[in-house]
């Protein structure tokens, strides 16, 4: 039994929001579901839409956001791969128990966000969501 | 039309390495293996929900997987999105500007495939997929 139900979103950390949004959506013509301000993480960002997944382009506002050392160190890219799950208190438990800790983050609209270190996903930024019921 | 992620591309070291945290521990089945002669990979196709995790382990130091790994190690590499029509995608595509590797579809493990280049999409590397 998989872990986790599907790929959620993938986030791919930019420079300049309004510049990365027009990219993507004149090269591929995906529709921006969601565009806007998230001050618990520090970032400003879109999500735009691509079948049951959407592509997550975030800037982020300070140096306090992860996404900042990476811009300097790797400049723009693919940042973090996000799967869905529904019960992230239940997947968390499961991974910790094969030895694999999650640190768990509720925002304040209810999404609650679980992180994979890279170590233990060959390099990937893994992030677990459970979306709000 | 693009219509959905097709995979997401992860470069590992080994792929049996790998497939104790993706198929083992995430418990994903490993829908296809194959070794992509022309693009220096053995590469696995790992389903979850509708769309799929490829793991890409290079087979020689020539490969742009190769390269990848040495210059960056395992990690995020690709997306790959699905069309019904790869050649009219690639054709619009180009004649947008945008800048591709390939300038013909290929046969890739995903099936008829080709990749734009990364500067035409903010350090993304981009794959089309007609499977």
């Amino acid at each position: 039994m998989s872990l986790a139900k599907k790929i959620d979103h993938i986030a791919i950390v930019v420079k300049d929001l309004d510049t990365a949004v027009d990219t993507f959506t004149e090269n591929f013509g995906f529709p921006i579901s969601r565009k806007g301000a998230v001050p618990a993480l520090n970032i400003e960002r879109a999500f735009l839409d691509i079948g049951d997944a959407s592509l997550e382009l975030f800037q982020p506002t300070d140096d306090q956001n992860p996404g900042t050392k990476f811009l300097n160190e790797r400049g723009e890219g693919m940042y973090l791969l996000s799967l869905e799950v529904d019960d992230l208190q239940k997947a968390a438990d499961e991974l910790a128990a094969k030895g694999i800790k999650v640190s768990v983050q509720a925002l304040p609209d209810g999404m609650k966000l679980g992180f994979v270190s890279p170590k233990n996903a060959h390099g990937v930024l893994l992030q677990l969501i459970q979306h709000p019921k | 039309m693009l219509k959905k992620i097709h995979h997401v591309g992860i470069v590992v070291r080994s792929l049996e390495e790998a497939y104790r945290f993706y198929r083992d521990t995430l418990g994903l089945p490993v829908h296809k293996e194959a070794t992509v002669e022309d693009q220096g990979v053995r590469a696995a196709l790992l389903t979850i929900g509708n769309s799929e995790i490829e793991l890409l382990e290079p087979i020689n130091e020539s490969g742009g997987v190769a390269k990848f790994l040495e210059k960056r190690g395992e990690g995020l590499h690709h997306i790959c999105f699905e069309t019904d029509d790869i050649a009219a995608e690639l054709e619009q595509t180009k004649q947008k500007g945008i800048a591709v590797i390939d300038q013909k579809p290929r046969v890739g493990l995903a099936g008829m495939i080709c990749f734009l280049h990364p500067k035409a999409n903010h350090g993304v590397l981009i794959e089309y997929a007609q499977p």
